[in-house]
């Protein structure tokens, strides 16, 4: 099956998605519109995409995604960038920021560039396809801002990431 | 356009238990056996009781218990379950019938039917059961474990998020079941890429399930 054909139901809940949910307290019988935000994460731990609402949220897997200690994108790094390029060119109008994360092992220094060469490497294969609505930042923030503390190698590999985030224009 | 889900009822959380009142955290178990077994008949679901709540916040974190009566699906809503399975949790059996998973209006939904044993010993926090293994969702009570596996894709769906980022299972509540008790929970997902005819319906603690997509 094509790529774009199979990623139609994801670019369909990207611009809007709502249901219908109960309200605890509204009382029995009752409900309310909610929008709601889908995640998908791939089986080889490539990435996990969160969707809807007009928004974009993206985690790309560094370990996966990029050769060790490098800025060189790996097979299914390519791969799930050319699924995600795919979404991103049907963006509305908006921004959508590209950022790159390390561990806290390495200088700083050395954290900060590789964390921006691989939010670079990310932006040059998104931007190909982008729609000139969509203005891209890219960043490198090395260690700073881990999702976890990073106390073993578990959560140091959970910290190697780049995040794509969608902004919709207001 | 926007979708949105044109019944109610299709979503709600079935839940038909007789609460015997929170009687203090769970003890931590592992499974200890599994067993399949054909497809059991539905029960029909009762009205959840009313209990008071302080305010709207708390009963969406999960921190509070419902004040509504969940709504309860007709029968003719449900039929039977595709699969149950049995383990044994913390000395106690606890059965989990799985209902194949339904796309409609873009999403997809999973039942599944949790059963304490009647026979088990105390209470069991049947939410926890079917938590993530993330402690905070552990302690949260929100049944987000979950997940609808495309092993064709190699994609994993997981619950989707609400406005309060909290993923969308219900029942959501941190309370104890006692023995007998039974709770229907349903999980929102987003739609499957690829319009895949089998999916794996993957719950903590009981395993995988093979079904097919409604």
């Amino acid at each position: 099956m094509p790529l774009s054909a199979s990623l139609a139901a994801a670019m369909t809940t990207l611009l809007a998605s709502t249901i219908t949910w109960p309200g605890p307290l509204e009382g029995p019988g009752t409900s309310r519109v909610i929008d709601i935000r889908d995640v998908t994460r791939d089986q080889d731990g490539a990435a996990t995409v969160t969707t809807g609402a007009g928004t974009l949220d993206a985690r790309l897997n560094a370990n996966v995604a990029f050769a060790k200690d490098s800025a060189r994108l790996t097979a299914a790094g390519q791969a799930r960038l050319s699924e995600l390029a795919a979404v991103t060119k049907a963006l509305p109008a908006g921004t959508l920021a590209i950022t790159g994360y390390t561990d806290d092992l390495g200088s700083t220094e050395h954290g900060l560039t590789l964390s921006r060469q691989r939010a670079n490497a990310v932006a040059h294969e998104l931007r190909a396809s982008l729609p000139p609505t969509v203005t891209t930042t890219v960043a490198g923030k090395g260690e700073a801002d881990p999702l976890v503390p990073n106390t073993d190698e578990t959560a140091r590999a959970q910290n190697r990431r780049v995040q794509i985030t969608f902004t919709p224009r207001p | 356009m926007r979708p949105t889900v044109p019944t109610l009822a299709a979503l709600v959380v079935m839940t038909a238990v007789t609460l015997a009142g929170c009687t203090g955290g769970a003890t931590t178990a592992t499974p200890t056996s599994t067993s399949s077994s054909a497809t059991a008949s539905a029960a029909a679901p009762q009205t959840w009781p009313t209990q008071p709540t302080s305010s709207p916040a708390a009963a969406t974190s999960g921190d509070a218990v419902p004040t509504t009566a969940v709504m309860a699906v007709g029968a003719s809503d449900l039929d039977s379950p595709l699969v149950s399975r049995t383990i044994s949790y913390n000395g106690a059996k606890v059965s989990l019938d799985v209902w194949a998973p339904q796309i409609r209006d873009h999403q997809m939904y999973v039942t599944v039917r949790a059963t304490l044993d009647p026979t088990a010993s105390g209470p069991t926090q049947l939410m926890r059961l079917l938590a993530d293994a993330d402690p905070t969702s552990q302690v949260r009570g929100i049944p987000d474990g979950i997940r609808v596996v495309d092993p064709v894709a190699r994609k994993e769906y997981l619950p989707s998020l609400g406005p309060d980022k909290l993923p969308l299972c219900s029942p959501n509540m941190v309370r104890s079941f006692a023995p007998g008790d039974v709770a229907y929970v349903t999980c929102v997902y987003g739609q499957p890429t690829g319009s895949p005819k089998r999916l794996q319906v993957v719950a903590p603690n009981f395993g995988s399930f093979d079904a097919p997509v409604r």
